[in-house]
């Protein structure tokens, strides 16, 4: 493992290609290391995923729920080049799956305290993120969330830099909108 | 908007995107380790200890009926001696 890590360089923070490809084959041989080194790479990007759709407090579980449920399917992925699209559809699913447990949880249990709202000027400007359509979303919380730039966000999803372009400026200019109409309404 | 600090970072930084970025940043990912080598070991030794405590029963089962089986067309002890008697009895006296 230590010649595979040192041929692909994988501490090099936006990689993909060869060596990624590499990396998805001998995790999916079952070694832990190269699971590891994927974990590295793409916890921040599930993270953000599942920021986009579930509560924060669940978020945490939600990534470690996607890094388990993508260790036992592995063997499942075909194409070890698009692990980053196929680990993307997973934390959607899983974030999407979480939020509607919630859901139900919280209806059927309607003695419980009402969750309580997550504070601060940040906790607004998330909100409003959160209304807009999920291309938009997913990728503004990549990017001014996770701190991940244009390319970074395009290499991990699958998206083309040109998408994720446009969902960077048309995503913004929603925000922008919805932000001056919630200043406007207070 | 400057274009280049929205898409790279890099750049004239954008005052908006950066007032955006400061609000947003106690929602930012902190590294934590992955847990999943404990949990997928403790399922896997549970695993090992289902099966060597079924193999055991298993074995004990068979051990028993066995006996049992061997126990039923051995002749008893009492039967035995009434073999013995009945040979003391057929014989010379």
């Amino acid at each position: 493992m230590a010649s595979l890590v040192r041929s692909i360089g994988w501490q090099t923070p936006l990689q993909s290609g060869n060596g990624e490809t590499a990396l998805v084959v001998a995790a999916r041989n079952g070694d832990r290391e190269a699971f590891g080194i994927l974990y590295a790479r793409y916890s921040r990007m599930v993270h953000g995923i599942a920021l986009a759709h579930s509560v924060r407090r669940d978020v945490d579980d939600v990534v470690q729920d996607v890094f388990v449920t993508a260790l036992d399917r592995l063997a499942s992925l075909r194409d070890p080049g698009a692990f980053g699209p196929w680990l993307t559809s997973i934390a959607r699913n899983r974030a999407l799956d979480h939020h509607r447990a919630r859901r139900e949880t919280v209806e059927l249990s309607n003695e419980l305290p009402a969750p309580t709202s997550e504070g601060g000027s940040g906790a607004l400007v998330l909100a409003a993120i959160r209304t807009l359509p999920d291309t938009y979303r997913e990728t503004l919380i990549l990017r001014l969330v996770e701190g991940m730039t244009g390319p970074e966000i395009a290499v991990r999803t699958g998206l083309t830099p040109d998408s994720v372009r446009v969902n960077l400026h048309r995503g913004t200019k929603l925000l922008r909108e919805k932000l001056k109409g919630s200043t406007a309404d207070a | 908007m400057h274009d280049e600090y929205l898409w790279a970072g890099t750049g004239r930084p954008d005052p908006e995107i950066e007032r955006l970025e400061d609000a947003l940043r106690p929602y930012r990912y902190r590294p934590q380790p992955l847990k999943l080598a404990a949990t997928r070991t403790a399922n896997r030794w549970l695993g090992i200890a289902i099966l060597c405590a079924s193999c055991f029963a298993i074995s004990v089962f068979a051990w028993a009926h066995t006996r049992s089986s061997a126990d039923h067309n051995s002749p008893t002890v009492e039967a035995h001696f009434r073999s013995y008697d009945a040979g003391h009895v057929d014989g010379s006296e």
